[in-house]
């Protein structure tokens, strides 16, 4: 896949770059994968540009990414779920990102952000890890749930059955 | 490890062969190495932030500072940030739930009763670097707000986003 292109100071176009970034809060170690590109060094005192040293600078775009990515992380070490176990459970028990997100109560698109952003709420993200850690409750919600036809429910409580046999 | 102490043993005894056997000699290369040590670290001293003193016109300079930022920002041109003040950021997220909009709102809310330091009259740099006495987010938490405005180009680049580590005084807020 080509990567991403930035524009630097000089309106040349330039690659995204990624890294592993590991972060230290209150005694937590976060890991998550910032977004980035290379321009010319600047002085922050002198204002001068080094035209000899690249070094990381951040879009806002790429700003703003990276803090969902670490707060993200963040919120899965207090116990949230991550986008990965998501998606996991969501093909291991053959679920649609939009059913998943009606059954929990989410608005239709809620699961699919959760998945290509992160978490964004402790308290959502803590109870999406509840229900998939408990298949009574999901079956509950379900059976409960009135934006899904008797047909897709039944479906549904099969393949949640026979998976977890 | 013997050997490296061995060879440090002879490196003193051929400075003491200089001071005490040949002390002018001696002295030469204590006045050299110094007179050098002394270069370097004047070329690699912090050159501190200029302070701007209170006078009117000192006032319009930071006011069209601010005004050319708005400018900026409201023409689409979008904040750049340092590898540091990127981690900064993230700190504040963390910490006080900051986000970048926040960031941006207060840069566009500044005041020239914030100005902290900065601003080269002389327009020589490649960019035009301010730091003030902001404050952001919900909760006001203050913090040092660094950036600098390109002076060939458009870019804002943000240098420092952080709680301040010392009192800040506002030297254009009566």
């Amino acid at each position: 896949m080509e990567a991403k292109k930035v524009l630097t100071r000089e309106n040349k176009p330039t690659d995204e770059l990624q890294r592993s970034v590991k972060k230290i809060f209150k005694g937590t170690k976060l890991m998550f994968t910032e977004a980035y590109f290379l321009d010319y060094e600047v002085d922050e005192n002198t204002g001068v540009i080094n035209k000899n040293k690249k070094v990381r600078h951040y879009t806002k775009e790429q700003v703003n990414r990276n803090m969902k990515a670490l707060k993200s992380a963040y919120l899965i070490s207090k116990g949230a779920v991550s986008p990965n176990e998501i998606i996991e459970f969501r093909s291991r028990y053959r679920i649609a990102a939009s059913t998943l997100s009606m059954i929990l109560g989410f608005s239709k698109n809620t699961i699919s952000n959760i998945e290509n952003d992160g978490v964004t709420s402790l308290p959502s993200g803590r109870l999406i890890k509840v229900c998939l850690n408990n298949l009574e409750i999901l079956r509950s919600y379900i059976r409960d749930c009135d934006s899904i036809d008797d047909h897709k429910k039944d479906e549904l409580d099969r393949n949640l059955l026979q998976c977890d046999m | 490890m013997s050997c490296f102490l061995e060879k440090k043993k002879k490196d003193r005894s051929w400075l003491r062969l200089n001071t005490t056997i040949f002390p002018t000699i001696g002295n030469v290369v204590f006045f050299t190495v110094y007179l050098y040590q002394i270069l370097i670290n004047t070329s690699t001293t912090i050159i501190p932030m200029t302070e701007l003193p209170y006078t009117v016109d000192n006032i319009e300079l930071i006011q069209d500072f601010i005004n050319e930022t708005r400018n900026r920002i409201s023409n689409g041109v979008t904040i750049t940030f340092t590898g540091k003040a990127s981690s900064e950021l993230e700190d504040l997220m963390l910490q006080y739930d900051i986000t970048l909009d926040n960031i941006e709102h207060t840069i566009l809310n500044l005041s020239t009763e914030n100005y902290y330091r900065g601003i080269d009259v002389s327009g020589s740099a490649d960019f035009n670097v301010c730091a003030f006495r902001a404050f952001v987010g919900k909760e006001n938490i203050e913090i040092y707000l660094k950036y600098g405005l390109e002076a060939d180009g458009l870019q804002i680049l943000i240098f420092s986003n952080h709680i301040p580590d010392y009192p800040m005084e506002q030297p254009f807020k009566n």
